[in-house]
């Protein structure tokens, strides 16, 4: 309990790298592979959720690097890099678990409680990933166990497809990891009784580990400029989102749409322009919001739109505010 | 003109008999424009004159298709309604009948400048998509629906004030929903038994269109797709909505200030202008308390037209089309239709026990003109598959392969040619797809509602596409 206390991630704890905090910040660009170190411990953390309400939550840490919002830490590298990640599982009930990153490191070995592992991998391929563990199934993802990892082109661009004639160039990146958690089988793993996992349907909705208001407004009330997506007119702006829950995302923009560019890295060729970008379970989607010349505040909401409530109460979840000037 | 339909006659002849051939002909001439008889003659001065060329039918097996449907049909204009000529297309739909005297020709009277279809459009472009004998291109296309607009809509919205509003579901029971109408009450094809979705609204690429709502109670229209200005998104804390209070009032907390126009607040008008950019099919609903509202039925499509408000392609140079439907995907958890005041204990989890198009559930969709596929083999039909609900639907046609022409609006960068027989819809996802008819017969359709991670079907809505 000591522990927990210790690690008590509030929704404006770690949130201060919000959108894309943690994920730019770090390593720099550089032209030569490198080897990368992360140290991962594998947590038990109570995430405070509207309202006044703390969750038993499993997070990979990294004391180093924190991730955006108050989830679980971000990775940054570059093509070409050597990765190790070394992990150390510090929960208290008997849960092995592992790391895996669907197109990077597909399979990898547990890790018992208070043992170590490390994985190694080559960041062959730019664009944006999830990793999460596997080795107990959906719970490791219900339980939050999961985070982005972005591959940042070798040539240091600032491009989503660096492989490709049109590479889509950014001016501004963010990314969005959504999750959501079904406080009933938190709970239920807290008190160590039986869960059901099959009737998984969440109550806590979030953006990058924080629900509305958190994700848009400052503690006065007011739109906070480094929690919204800001945009300028006439920028090219990157928006990867990363799906870290058990659920379907339906992504609406209001006031614009956008291109999909990629999803799980292969180049979307045909349904392009989008309003309502539909992110599967476990997918990885990038795309580039071209911003013309309309100013103002728009929504940027799942359109399942339970997705957007907590606890049952509109407006909260993962709804998130682009902001255009 | 004279060889495409002698294309067509080849193409029709393989599989059909004479007669039927002959009133196909017969249904080019008159342009595809089917009704029923009754609202065709509601239109009035709207309808095109006797067509002199129209041939009478002949064959019994389409005398059977003369059976009127049991529709309320309504005028969605009315009388009461002066300055919104809602440019109907054809209330009611049901199949084809041999009896309807009158081609229609809907040509809308609204004071907006707008350009009635061409008789005989040459399309741009033509697409590469259409893989059917050359057809003799239609001047417009029939539609299973009615619609509002373009130019100005009006629009009302009826909720909790009004305890008689019920949907009837096929188990016969009645839930209470929400929903918006016309000014004369009537929503999606003018059905009053059928509250929601809420009546199509119409507009053209490029042309102003204004929406008024009027409310007792605050809701607002949120224009999904139409990448409308922030004043006019329909979005409560950032555009503003028909508030309780005067907006002007001293005290009036900072969003019920954002009020467009000044003064639109319980019962007056709160005006949504905009001009839409591109074609295509778009959805709209009430975003006050979005999780509950949209639920309970405060949501519909808006179809914005060809430039010229053409009907017959989906965009300029597009695909030409024979007959249009919309399907629109949603769903029903009944306990959140039980005491529905606002989100919150009520609705904090959503299990939905009816799975729904255009409204109906279960056998009722079977007999729904607007959801059932009646046409001619070898007729290109384009279905705008609308997901107003929560939960992700896969759609298949029974084994028709199907074009993906465009989604959310906009055309689709390469186009898929009869590639897919099933297609995922995401909820607020617009998937406009086009399929040939075949030559006969009854084809079994569904959409297969899963939860929302995508594992388990929930329910199915089943429909069904026959050839005439």
């Amino acid at each position: 309990m000591d522990r927990r206390k210790f690690l008590k991630a509030g929704v404006a704890g770690l949130s201060g790298s919000f959108v894309l905090g943690g994920l730019s910040a770090g390593f720099p660009r550089n032209a030569q592979a490198a080897n990368v170190v992360i140290d991962f411990t594998v947590e038990e953390v109570m995430k405070t959720v509207p309202i006044n309400r703390e969750i038993l939550t499993w997070q990979y840490v990294n004391a180093f690097q924190a991730g955006p919002g108050a989830l679980s830490s971000g990775i940054v590298v570059t093509e070409g890099d050597n990765v190790t990640i070394n992990i150390r599982n510090n929960l208290t009930s008997n849960y092995p678990v592992n790391l895996i990153i669907p197109g990077l490191l597909e399979t990898s070995a547990a890790v018992i409680p208070g043992g170590t592992q490390s994985y190694t991998f080559i960041a062959s391929t730019p664009g944006s990933y999830l990793y999460y563990d596997d080795n107990n199934g959906q719970l490791g993802r219900a339980m939050g166990l999961m985070g982005p990892l972005v591959v940042k082109p070798m040539d240091g661009s600032q491009a989503l497809t660096p492989f490709e004639s049109n590479p889509n160039i950014y001016d501004r990146e963010y990314t969005i990891v959504t999750h959501e958690i079904d406080s009933r089988i938190n709970d239920a793993v807290a008190a160590g009784l039986p869960f059901d996992l099959n009737n998984y349907q969440p109550d806590y909705f979030f953006a990058n580990g924080l629900s509305y208001p958190e994700t848009v407004q400052d503690p006065a009330g007011n739109i906070d400029d480094t929690k919204v997506i800001f945009m300028s007119l006439g920028q090219n702006v990157a928006l990867r989102f990363i799906n870290g829950g058990l659920i379907y995302y339906p992504m609406h923009f209001h006031g614009y749409h956008v291109n999909v560019v990629t999803r799980n890295r292969i180049l979307e060729e045909y349904i392009v322009e989008k309003d309502t970008v539909l992110i599967k379970v476990g997918e990885a989607v990038d795309t580039i919001l071209a911003v013309g010349n309309q100013i103002g505040l728009y929504p940027l909401h799942t359109h399942y739109v339970p997705g957007v409530t907590t606890s049952g109460f509109y407006a909260g979840g993962g709804l998130l505010m682009l902001k255009a000037v | 003109m004279k060889k495409l339909t002698k294309d067509f006659l080849k193409f029709a002849l393989s599989d059909s008999p004479k007669s039927v051939v002959k009133e196909i002909i017969d249904e080019k001439k008159r342009a595809y424009t089917f009704g029923l008889g009754s609202i065709a003659a509601t239109l009035g001065a709207c309808a095109a004159p006797v067509d002199p060329n129209a041939i009478p039918p002949e064959s019994p097996e389409r005398a059977l298709t003369h059976e009127p449907r049991d529709i309320v049909s309504i005028n969605l204009d009315e009388n009461d309604d002066e300055d919104s000529d809602p440019g109907l297309g054809l209330p009611g739909g049901g199949p084809p009948t041999g009896v309807e005297p009158l081609p229609t020709n809907p040509v809308p009277t609204d004071p907006l400048p707008t350009t009635p279809a061409p008789a005989n459009p040459t399309p741009v472009n033509p697409a590469p998509s259409n893989p059917a004998p050359a057809n003799p291109a239609p001047a417009i296309a029939a539609q299973t629906f009615s619609v509002l607009g373009p130019g100005l809509i009006n629009v009302d919205a009826s909720d909790m004030m009004d305890p008689n509003n019920v949907q009837l579901m096929n188990d016969g029971n009645s839930l209470s929903v929400w929903g918006f109408t016309s000014s004369s009450g009537a929503a999606f094809n003018g059905d009053l038994n059928r509250l929601c979705p809420g009546p199509v609204f119409e507009a053209n690429e490029g042309e102003l269109t204004t929406i008024a709502l009027r409310s007792q109670v605050p809701h607002t229209i949120h224009l999904h797709g139409l990448d409308v200005d922030q004043a006019n998104d329909g979005v409560p804390s950032t555009s503003g909505f028909v508030s309780q209070m005067d907006p002007s009032a001293p005290g009036t907390p900072p969003p019920m200030r954002i009020i467009n126009p000044p003064g639109a607040w319980l019962g007056n008008p709160f005006e949504y202008v905009f001009t839409a950019p591109h074609a295509g099919t778009y959805m709209y609903h009430c975003h006050v308390d979005t999780v509950l509202h949209m639920e309970m039925g405060m949501s519909g499509t808006i179809i914005v037209r060809p430039p010229g408000g053409s009907k017959i392609s989906l965009w300029e140079g597009g695909p030409i089309f024979d007959r249009e439907y919309i399907w629109q995907l949603h769903t029903f958890d009944s306990t959140w239709h039980d005491a529905p005041l606002g989100s919150g204990a009520g609705t904090l989890r959503y299990s939905p026990d009816y799975f729904m198009l255009n409204g109906r559930d279960g056998t009722d969709i079977l007999s729904d003109p607007t959801a059932a596929v009646e046409a001619y083999a070898g007729q290109q039909i384009v279905i705008r598959l609308v997901n107003l609900g929560y939960q992700p639907a896969l759609v298949n046609l029974g084994g028709i392969p199907f074009d993906i022409l465009a989604s959310d609006g906009r055309p689709v960068k390469k186009l898929f040619l009869n590639l897919f027989t099933e297609m995922l819809v995401g909820p607020g996802e617009r998937y406009d797809i086009m399929f040939s008819m075949p030559a006969a017969g009854v084809t079994n359709t569904s959409i297969e509602y899963l939860d929302i991670m995508g594992l388990k079907v929930l329910g199915t809505a089943a429909s069904s596409i026959t050839t005439l």
